[in-house]
């Protein structure tokens, strides 16, 4: 991956994003950052529900101009920000489902951190909200996607964001891009946030697997 | 357990079931790789080089302008918020048996103010609803103990707003700072 910038400013008016904070200035100030960031289309949502209902007309008016990011609050009710996450991960349509979601959130609540990871949230937006990180929240859904993972009981992006020197026995079978981990527990737990998971060598030209094998996740 | 095959769209590239070997038996589980083509990248002009872009500076600069333009709004806001949270926290000292419910919207509202005091400069009022929030994501057993140590975050949220500190607020914010720390750290210390 190459590691140098390239300099390049990127046209972020052709870009459409969906708001969703039931806090009225909150909202507010967020959108006043993204259309100073050049974002060309913002759309806002009062609550979880309004999302849905913005989101579920995105898909199926022909035609109509795809939202491409959704940033939503954790703290709203009663559709709260994960509720609405697991509604877009489980959507049936595609547009829907992989669409980058960003989760905002305060670090006070370590729980709705891990929540958010595991049910497919793409980047954490971490209050207080400024320009600087709003802007960086953008970039990595622009330059630092992450294939998408479909497991039991999870999916959305790779949770693994490093690669980590594994000694054990890789019991993964790759076959294409489908990943079998024989002999897994049912323990669909990782480990938790900040520590990362165990990575394990991978075959020439497969992409990454989600799982650790079976030794880390027991 | 393993997995259905995903259904064939053809938008993302999907994963191939490969018969024989790999295939899924007894205690094994299926996970599926589903590489997506990069459309955000080629949208804003992403070079083929596939080296990270930037956003521009001047628009990083316009949005901090438009930002600072509502730096009395966000005033306004925080003394209404605050008198909200003011009432909120008054009820849930009252009214014991909803007081769960109560503070639950105090957090609500000390969320509001912590996202944004930071971005207007009020860095301490972003610091104190962040300490005060840890206290108010786990509710099961709201204390009078832990009241009085809400209560005085939110005093010291008042006399922020009231004095007008930003940054670390110099001696008062340290005092305040210190005094606000020794009460948690009492707190936790009862538990």
């Amino acid at each position: 991956m190459a590691s140098a910038k390239s300099g390049k400013y990127y046209r972020l008016d052709g870009l459409s994003v969906l708001v969703a904070d039931d806090n009225r200035f909150v909202r507010t100030i967020l959108v006043t950052v993204l259309r100073g960031l050049g974002i060309g289309r913002v759309l806002q949502a009062e609550s979880g529900e309004e999302a849905t209902a913005i989101l579920d007309v995105s898909t199926q008016i022909q035609g109509a101009s795809d939202i491409d990011i959704v940033f939503a609050d954790h703290l709203m009710a009663p559709v709260d920000g994960l509720e609405l996450l697991k509604w877009v991960r489980n959507h049936d349509h595609e547009k829907l489902k992989f669409i980058p979601y960003i989760m905002m959130s305060g670090e006070a609540d370590e729980n709705a951190v891990r929540l958010a990871r595991d049910g497919g949230v793409t980047e954490y937006l971490a209050k207080p909200m400024s320009v600087a990180n709003v802007a960086s929240r953008l970039l990595a859904i622009v330059d630092k996607p992450r294939p998408f993972v479909r497991a039991p009981g999870y999916i959305g992006p790779d949770r693994r964001r490093q690669t980590l020197p594994y000694e054990g026995e890789d019991r993964r079978v790759m076959a294409g891009r489908r990943v079998t981990l024989e002999e897994a527990s049912n323990d669909d737990e990782l480990p938790p946030v900040g520590q990362a998971v165990p990575d394990v060598r991978e075959e020439a030209g497969a992409v990454g697997a989600e799982d650790a094998p079976a030794e880390t996740v027991d | 357990m393993t997995e259905k095959p995903p259904k064939a769209t053809g938008t993302p590239t999907q994963p191939e079931q490969k018969p024989g070997k790999g295939l899924p038996g007894k205690g094994t589980r299926v996970v599926e790789i589903i590489e997506l083509p990069n459309k955000l990248r080629a949208k804003v002009g992403g070079g083929a080089d596939g080296k990270p872009g930037q956003i521009d500076p001047a628009h990083i600069e316009r949005a901090s302008r438009h930002v600072a333009r509502m730096a009395e709004a966000h005033q306004a806001q925080t003394r209404i918020d605050l008198t909200t949270l003011q009432a909120a926290f008054e009820q849930a000292k009252r009214d014991t048996e909803n007081r769960v419910q109560h503070l639950r919207k105090v957090y609500k509202i000390s969320d509001g103010i912590m996202t944004l005091g930071r971005t207007f400069g009020y860095n301490l009022l972003s610091d104190f609803a962040n300490s005060m929030n840890h206290f108010l994501v786990d509710l099961e057993n709201p204390t009078d103990a832990l009241l009085t140590v809400l209560g005085l975050h939110i005093d010291a949220m008042h006399v922020v707003v009231r004095d007008d500190i930003k940054g670390d607020g110099g001696e008062l914010g340290q005092a305040l700072t210190k005094s606000l720390a020794l009460a948690r750290a009492k707190l936790i210390h009862k538990r």
